[in-house]
This record gives C-alpha cells, structure tokens and sequence, in this order.
C-alpha cells in the first residue's frame, strides 16, 4: 500500500516543524522570564549587601537625575534586563560614584548557548569621578595581564602617559597574574602601600581592572577625518572593573563577597587625596602633559590650518554675498569700497611683518 | 566597613546629580545587536510575505523575539507575526523541512 506524502495527510503530525517552532518560541520566551528575574535578583542582592557601606559613605545613594530634589531613592536605575546602575554623591574627596553591575545576558537564550562554548562572568564597575584638588597628576593601572594589554592599546591616557610594558605584580609583592602600568616609579610606590597589596592578593581572581588616572578620557575615540582637531576632555577619575565569582553560575550569595572591594573603592578614595607627588615627580608629570599637548597639536596642525583658511574664505563670501544683496548702489559702493581698504590693511600688514622676520633672520 | 571615625564623610552640600552618559560621543556604549535583528526581522517578513516562504515568516519571527523590542511590540515584531499568519492562511499545508 502506498504511503499518503506527508502534505496531504491532514493530522496534526505533519505539523512537527511547526510544533517545533512554537516550542522553541515558547523556550526563547521562558528562558527570558527566568533570566531577567535571575539578573533581578543578583543586583539586589549586591544592593542589600554593600547599602549600608554606601549610605555611611555618600550623603546620596541613589538618583536617576530626573526628580526636581537631589534625594536618595534608595534603589538601583534598571537600564535594561542586564544592565543596572546607581550613582552616589555627597561625600569629600570625591564628586561621585557611578556603579554599573554589568550581568550578563541571562535573558537571551542565543546568549546563554554561547556562554557555553565560552564562559564569561558577570562585572561590576565602579567609576569614581574626582574635583580637581582630589588627586595630584598622575595616571596608573593595575590588573590582571590580559586586561592590562588590552586596555593599554585601548585607552587614550594609558597609551600616551603608560608606554613601558606592563610590568608584573611579583616585584611589588602582589600575585604574578597581576601586571602593572605606570607613569612613573614613585606613583606605583605611592600606591602599592601595605593595605592595598592586602586588598590586591586577597582578592586578585575578582580583579580585572584598577585605573587611576587625572587625563582619563575614556576609549581612543577616532573621528571620520582622521584626526580630532581638539584635545579629548579628560576628568580626574578611579575606574575599578570586578568580576563577579561563579563564572556565570553566580548565586546571590556570591554579591557579599564583593564587599571588600567596595571597602577598597572607598580606601582608594581618601587615600589619593593624601598621595601628592614630590617635586621631581611634579615636574616629570607637567613635562609628560606638556609633551604629549605638543605631539597633538604637531599632529593636527596640518588639520587646524586648513579649518582656519576654510573659515576665512567662508567669511569672505559671505561679506561678497552681502555686498550683492545690497539695493542702494551708494551703499553697496561704499561697502566695497570699506572691503577693499580692509583687505589693502591686511596685506601692508602682512608685508611688514616679513620684512621684520627677514631683519631678524639677518 | 571603613568608615572614618574621626568624622562622617559624607557631605550633603557637595552632592552632584547623576548625568546619564551621552551615547552620541561614546558609540561603544551601545549595543546594536537588538538594531540588527530587527532589521533582519522586516527582512525576513518582507520575503515571507512576498515569496510565500513559511520558513522565512518563522526566522522573522526568532530575530523579533531576539530583539527584545518585539516584546513591547513594535512594527517589526508584529510584521513577523502577520507574515507566519498569512503565509498559513494562503497556504495551510505544513511546513517541510529543507532536507
């Protein structure tokens, strides 16, 4: 007997990729119910864990910049379903402290099998920002060797002011997977002082990244004409990068074991205010500034005089278009006449200042 | 806890309000995956849609639902769901697989 094709069979059988399709669906849609809420879980319960550090710490804990008073919501800002963050402020020695707990994408189940082929864990970042009488000049990192590597080729002041390569944390007494970039001796002395080396073993396998730096500009930003014709704006700032225990399988219970490091955050803070370079270091410090201020502008010069010659022309059209426009003839004579003479002031101007520099050159 | 006990640190009258960060200068900030499956998704319905493909209609579908903004329903996410409709209301015979 022969066998009906399966597209004429009319049971629900013949449905099978369609019943697959739907279950799939139905696992994408559950999986993102159970990720988000796990992810929502984790970030409060690093909230319980570090709140009462934080409120002792910062007049304000917790703010989304859109109510009118600067009050203390008292909770995390939910980006999206991996992302929180909470920003305090209110305390010396700093402006603020911007916290992102950076979970990974539980929600995603196209994310979750990926995570396992390559584990990845969750990060916390904590970005403290600083006045300028908060820190002295100076820009140093330390961190494990892989994110040293990396964030020496990415950053802009690491990879301008820190150009040796990093150095390994084995010298000052801290484990070897720890490596360590440095503007100069004396910064990297003033830093690894004797608690700071007992919070960097203790708990080196959370440490991804610790960067201090008075130019931070963030990443190396590249505009499309090749070159920015300014100087990035830099802001005195702590960047602190935590992996989260558990490699992705993190329990809320693993939050309590980030408190040290918030402990470090804060130890970090008073203790650069005290950090002032000597006289030497200074004047090292404002000769790297000054050196690396000068390479730009060499760099961009090219770029800056052809702005400047683009304006100029711009102005003078402009001024020929004005003149155009004119109705009364009397005016736009006069108005021709008034260019004319500037443009003639300009040139003698121009001649006698030649006429100086070849006197010199003489 | 290392709070100061000499004197509270906290300083109610330094307090900043918090700036949420301009992803205009910073593009790294952004994550365009969610932009790329949306695209992908209209891609997919337009072809389901057109080409009377069942199996285009479904991956639509998938990439909506990956773009998490379909949850919330937008344009993309409800194009994809009126392609597998149609797709089975003109033709209400099962899929077969590629195989």
């Amino acid at each position: 007997m022969l066998q009906v094709p399966a597209h004429l069979q009319n049971s629900w059988e013949s449905y099978y990729m369609e019943i697959l399709m739907v279950t799939g669906l139905l696992a994408y849609i559950m999986n993102y119910i159970i990720g988000k809420n796990k992810n929502s879980r984790l970030a409060q319960a690093w909230f319980n864990s570090h709140r009462e550090l934080l409120e002792s710490n910062f007049a304000l804990v917790g703010d989304d910049g859109t109510s009118k008073e600067a009050t203390s919501t008292g909770k995390l800002n939910q980006e999206n379903e991996h992302i929180y963050n909470l920003w305090c402020s209110g305390r010396v020695c700093c402006e603020g402290m911007l916290i992102q707990l950076k979970f990974l994408k539980r929600q995603d189940l196209l994310n979750v099998l990926a995570r396992m082929m390559r584990p990845v864990c969750d990060q916390v970042q904590v970005k403290v920002t600083l006045n300028d009488e908060d820190m002295d000049t100076f820009v140093f990192a330390v961190g494990s060797r892989k994110a040293m590597a990396r964030l020496q080729k990415e950053m802009q002041d690491l990879s301008e002011f820190c150009g040796d390569k990093p150095k390994s944390g084995a010298k000052y007494g801290i484990p070897e997977s720890l490596s360590i970039l440095s503007e100069m001796g004396e910064v990297t002395d003033g830093v690894m002082d004797s608690k700071m080396v007992h919070y960097l073993t203790s708990h080196a396998d959370k440490i991804e990244s610790i960067h201090f730096s008075d130019q931070f500009s963030g990443p190396k930003v590249m505009q499309e004409e090749g070159q920015p014709l300014k100087l990035p704006e830099t802001k005195k700032t702590l960047l602190f990068t935590f992996n989260v225990p558990g490699m992705g399988n993190t329990s809320p219970k693993d939050m309590d074991s980030l408190l040290p490091l918030m402990n470090m955050v804060i130890y970090s803070i008073d203790k650069l205010k005290k950090l002032r370079l000597n006289r030497e270091g200074k004047q090292k410090a404002d000769r790297n500034r000054a050196r690396v201020e000068e390479n730009f502008l060499k760099q961009t010069h090219a770029q800056r005089q052809e702005a400047a010659q683009t304006r100029r022309e711009e102005k003078k059209r402009a001024e020929k278009e004005r003149i155009m426009n004119e109705e009364d003839p009397d005016r736009q004579r006069r108005l021709e006449e008034a260019a004319q003479r500037r443009e003639q002031k300009k040139l003698e101007k121009k001649q006698m200042k030649m006429k100086q520099i070849k006197v010199k050159a003489m | 806890m290392t709070v100061n006990n000499m004197a509270d640190p906290r300083r109610p009258n330094k307090i900043f309000r918090y700036k949420p960060p301009n992803t205009e200068t910073n593009p790294t900030l952004e994550d365009p995956t969610p932009d790329y499956m949306n695209l992908l998704g209209m891609i997919f319905s337009m072809c389901g849609l057109m080409l009377k493909l069942k199996w285009c209609a479904w991956i639509a579908v998938y990439c909506s639902f990956i773009s998490f903004k379909s949850l919330k329903c937008n344009a993309s996410g409800l194009l994809s769901i009126s392609a597998v409709v149609m797709s089975y209301l003109q033709n209400p015979q099962p899929m077969s697989p590629p195989w």
